[in-house]
């Protein structure tokens, strides 16, 4: 039981949390909430791409006024922003909707991601076919100076530059640690 | 340079027309917008001049009325001014003709000083505090000018400066029916 016990504590505390994020995260059907949300959702006609909420135009005013008074006759958020849509079109809507020429503003992103995705791994791809270092033609002489040297003399050869370099700073190591 | 490469750089290319041309078609001019296929929709309105009188449709019935909304501060206002006053000047006594202008975000002493000093011979209203009249026209700033025809239905609509020419084509397009 003591073994289980931290998990239960665990698992009690995330569903607790959980579910209290969940109450707050869903939208509150209050009448002042509902207004609140709409003034954000809804742009101020006369401003530029400013929110029925920041502004203090005077339609932008008497908008925040009528809301309530829509919401009171009992007209949905829906209804209440197609109310506005019919007199001033979509442009009063500050989130655009999921048809029509409004289609572009939502799949545009995604559009941009997935060619993005598909351009880093192309990309990808082309760098990753190709060897990170080339032989140079030096490097290339350098080997086969080496290996010809290790097959006429059965592995007494004389050392290339690098294994001698290697093995001189050894030697000195080993100098220094007696 | 590589096929895939110029297939890629075309498909590019393509997406940039493409999203050139959706945007030059939503994207709307100064230019009026004329007849019934375009606008067919009745709008209720009523303002109070600032002589005390009431202007609505159906204060006005069988009349085409030029609704222009403006206000004192506004430079493309004061700049249009002069097409206003020469249209005016022109219709004024055409039996089936009123003009209203519609003062929106301003105060009633300094539109009152303006139309003492520049003569404005046509009605003048103030919006009231609740914006009623910039509401349901659908406002987006100032100068707007709206065309209403004898059936209350709005024949024509100009978002920003306007001209004689384009007052004209909407009066005539009131005036026609179409």
């Amino acid at each position: 039981m003591r073994r289980v016990a931290p998990w239960l504590v665990l698992f009690v505390l995330v569903a607790v949390a959980a579910v209290f994020l969940i109450a707050r995260s869903s939208p509150s059907d209050a009448p002042d909430a509902r207004a609140r949300r709409l003034e954000h959702e809804l742009a101020c006609p006369v401003c530029t791409g400013e929110a029925l909420a920041e502004s203090n135009a005077p339609e932008a005013r008497a908008m925040k006024a009528e809301i309530p008074e829509l919401i009171a006759d009992g007209m949905s958020d829906d209804a209440i922003k197609q109310h506005y849509v019919e007199i001033w079109g979509e442009r009063i809507l500050l989130k655009p909707q999921n048809d029509g020429i409004a289609l572009i503003a939502w799949g545009l992103p995604v559009i941009a991601i997935i060619l993005g995705a598909f351009g880093i791994a192309f990309a990808l791809r082309r760098w990753s076919s190709q060897p990170r270092l080339a032989a140079t033609a030096d490097d290339e002489v350098e080997v086969e100076r080496a290996r010809r040297g290790g097959e006429r003399t059965g592995g007494d050869a004389p050392q290339a530059p690098i294994r001698r370099e290697r093995v001189g700073r050894e030697e000195e190591h080993a100098g220094d640690d007696a | 340079v590589s096929t895939r490469v110029r297939w890629i750089a075309l498909g590019v290319g393509l997406v940039v027309l493409v999203l050139s041309i959706v945007l030059a078609l939503n994207v709307g001019g100064s230019e009026p917008t004329l007849g019934a296929t375009v606008i067919n929709k009745s709008i209720d309105w009523n303002v109070t001049s600032l002589d005390g009188e009431e202007v609505s449709p159906a204060t006005q019935p069988g009349k085409t009325i030029v609704v222009n909304f403006w206000n004192t501060w506004c430079i493309p206002c004061l700049e249009e001014a002069p097409a206003l006053h020469e249209f005016y000047e022109r219709h004024q006594d055409d039996p089936d003709f009123v003009m209203v202008g519609i003062v929106r975000d301003d105060t009633e002493s300094a539109v009152r000083r303006y139309v003492d000093a520049e003569q404005v011979g046509w009605t003048i209203a103030m919006d009231d505090e609740n914006s009623r009249a910039s509401l349901a026209f659908g406002v987006t700033g100032q100068p707007e000018t709206f065309v209403i025809a004898p059936d209350g239905r709005v024949a024509g609509e100009q978002r920003g400066p306007t001209t004689i020419a384009d007052l004209e084509a909407m009066l005539q397009a009131a005036r026609s029916g179409s």
